[in-house]
């Protein structure tokens, strides 16, 4: 009973039904406001008018007594019945006294509804006759003659059966109009509810009726109201589907790299178990040793990247001083067990430079690029300078080794575009520091120094940049 | 040194367990947060090696009560979990080093090497002799405020004894402090890099004398 009268009391789903809904509820208090309103009024007008014919009537009647030699008569005029006789269904009758009570004419079981007596003024009132309710008037009149004078009463009463018939014409025509008025408002409201709502409707339909791997715009015609949702959700479907042909290409090539050092391992573990001298199995394990080495560097990578991606479209910037970052990275990216023995130096501009922008990101953008430098190059030197530009920061990492060959340098922030032909790096270091500088409003560059170093330029917008790399 | 590793995951705590022994370490080894707490109450360690990811409580919460305790042991944090978060976490809490899985046993040997030579002489943050001030956390060195090229190999000897500046280490104790055992270089090798440091330390008013037959010490001149 109570779930039933829970769901009966729940809103309806849609935008639509719950607006009917409320329309309906207002235009039908307002629709019996208006009915009682007219109701009101139409019972005092029917009031207001046969009352003045009954206290015309009763005036007429007043008039008429008079006193002669100390006897009272009336004679009352016909036209004083005439009006009230025009109600055909209605009963009417009166009584007039003299000043001392006695019965003139009428009916003697009608007596005055008021003793207030001043001449000529009509009070009005309701008796119960036999079951029926009759309106009365009572007006006194003070006759006065040579021997005699006083106070008599004229009554009259009237049945209520042409006032009942007044009101309800009058309701029949008033209550028609409002009622159909309210119907009208009612209806152009919900019509134009739901003239308002179709442009919602093309949307969900143009979204509801498009294939899953559809990625294009929506093209429904909107109205400027609308505008401005269909372009979110167009914009949302392009950065989607960039997202996944990106993610697509990626996958694709990663599986590759996964596979290839996965697919030489197992071959050597295969080849070992049949290696028949110690020395044969120890360059076998060297060498398995190196892919397991090769596959660590890409799970890392393949994790940091996912990392970063992740982080560039969601974590709100915040200052980040990159002072303490790089000596942070210098700290962690440098491997203890280098075998090489190098000089780490480190110049910055101002004991403190703030940015704004994601310190892990850019501490994963920065190591990747440090530990390239020194696990590929740096010979017996790497050196990390940070410029201050007037509205750029540049954080210029050089080192003594090979570097990369100027005809890779476009291609060499590519994910998986190994800038060298025998490395031990996946290929995705570069890639992820130029995405993390292109969301700090910077970029990656290379170049030969005047000293014959190799320098790689990670370089961040000194304040936020407008709009968030896609 | 005696070194407690703490490591749920048998294959690799064994791997840790033989690759400290090898430098020449006494190695306990708990499988568990709450065994490896009670060991750190009753034992007097160096170094601790320690997994995040425990059954019982985890490696952090290990860590912090550690340092509640005012324990300065130097610990080295393993972790397999997104590497960075865990990183700064660990680091916040007083962690020393990280080494994110999989790693390769040389660098943790060498990082548990540097660590035991950091860690030598105290926790100063500053060394100062001579003229010459070493910042231990910037790895970097100051002769009358001018910084000096020291390669790390370089700074790592010098740090050695600077930490001890009244102790004479020989040949095999540097060698063991700067590359460990199972490392390629020569007795050759640490005198070479002697001699380099010797002319880097010029008119720092620092100098290291050999000992006859004995070693090598640090001298304020």
């Amino acid at each position: 009973m109570t779930v039933a009268l829970a769901s009966r009391l729940e809103l309806p789903p849609s935008i639509f039904g719950r607006l009917r809904l409320l329309l309906a509820t207002v235009f039908l208090i307002g629709a019996l406001g208006a009915l009682a309103a007219a109701w009101t009024l139409s019972k005092r007008a029917a009031t207001d008018a046969y009352d003045q014919l009954l206290i015309s009537s009763a005036t007429q009647i007043s008039e008429a007594i008079t006193a002669e030699n100390g006897q009272y008569s009336v004679l009352p005029p016909d036209s004083a019945f005439e009006t009230l006789a025009q109600s055909k269904d209605d009963r009417f009758f009166f009584a007039v006294r003299a000043p001392d009570g006695s019965l003139l004419t009428g009916e003697p079981g009608l007596l005055p509804g008021s003793r207030h007596q001043v001449d000529g003024l009509p009070s009005l009132d309701y008796i119960d006759d036999d079951g029926e309710t009759m309106r009365t008037v009572t007006i006194h009149r003070f006759i006065a003659s040579l021997d005699t004078k006083g106070w008599s009463s004229v009554v009259v009463a009237q049945s209520l059966g042409a006032r009942y018939q007044l009101v309800a014409r009058l309701m029949l025509r008033i209550g028609a109009i409002i009622i159909f008025v309210a119907a009208l408002g009612f209806l152009a409201s919900l019509e134009a509810v739901k003239r308002a709502l179709r442009p919602f409707d093309r949307i969900g339909h143009a979204l509801s009726s498009r294939r899953a791997q559809d990625m294009g715009p929506i093209e429904v015609e909107s109205p400027t109201e609308t505008r401005a949702l269909v372009d979110t959700i167009n914009h949302t479907f392009h950065r989607l589907n960039e997202r996944l042909n990106k993610l697509q290409n990626f996958a694709g090539v990663a599986a590759h790299q996964i596979r290839t050092p996965l697919a030489a391992l197992g071959a050597q573990t295969e080849l070992l178990l049949t290696d028949q001298t110690a020395q044969s199995r120890r360059k076998r394990v060297e060498r398995i040793r190196a892919h397991l080495g090769k596959i660590s560097r890409l799970t890392h990578q393949l994790l940091g990247q996912a990392m970063v991606s992740y982080r560039i479209d969601r974590i709100p910037h915040q200052e980040v001083d990159l002072v303490e970052l790089v000596r942070h990275v210098l700290r962690d990216a440098v491997p203890e067990s280098l075998s090489r023995d190098l000089v780490v130096e480190f110049d910055y501009a101002a004991p403190r430079i703030p940015v704004p922008g994601d310190d892990i990101n850019l501490r994963e953008a920065l190591a990747n690029l440090v530990n390239n430098a020194v696990t590929h190059g740096a010979v017996t030197m790497l050196r990390v300078r940070i410029d201050e530009g007037s509205d750029q920061i540049c954080i210029a990492i050089a080192d003594d080794g090979p570097g990369i060959a100027s005809q890779l340098w476009d291609t060499a922030t590519q994910p998986f575009q190994l800038p060298r032909t025998e490395g031990e790096g996946a290929g995705l270091g570069l890639s992820i520091a130029a995405d993390v500088a292109k969301a700090h409003g910077g970029m990656l560059a290379f170049a030969w120094t005047a000293e014959k170093l190799f320098e790689i330029s990670f370089i961040v917008a000194r304040s936020a940049p407008l709009e968030k790399a896609a | 040194m005696r070194i407690l590793v703490v490591e749920d995951t048998a294959d690799v705590g064994e791997g840790v367990v033989e690759c400290l022994e090898a430098l020449g370490h006494a190695v306990d080894w708990a499988r568990d947060g709450e065994t490896a707490d009670e060991w750190l109450r009753d034992t007097g360690y160096q170094l601790v090696v320690l997994d995040l990811m425990l059954p019982g409580f985890d490696g952090l919460t290990l860590l912090r009560r550690l340092r509640e305790r005012r324990c300065e042991t130097p610990v080295l944090i393993l972790t397999a979990r997104s590497a960075i978060d865990d990183r700064i976490g660990s680091l916040d809490m007083g962690a020393d080093d990280y080494l994110v899985k999989p790693f390769d046993f040389r660098e943790l040997q060498a990082r548990v090497r540097s660590l035991l030579r950091r860690h030598s002489g105290g926790r100063a943050a500053e060394l100062k002799c001579g003229k010459l001030v070493f910042d231990r956390s910037a790895r970097t060195v100051r002769i009358d405020d001018v910084p000096a090229k020291l390669t790390r190999r370089e700074l790592s000897l010098l740090e050695v004894f600077l930490a001890r500046p009244t102790m004479v280490f020989s040949k095999a104790q540097l060698l063991d402090q700067l590359f460990g055992f199972s490392a390629e270089p020569t007795e050759n090798s640490i005198e070479v890099l002697i001699t380099r440091l010797r002319r880097k330390l010029a008119g720092s008013g620092v100098e290291i004398t050999a000992q006859r037959g004995i070693g090598y010490h640090i001298v304020e001149t």
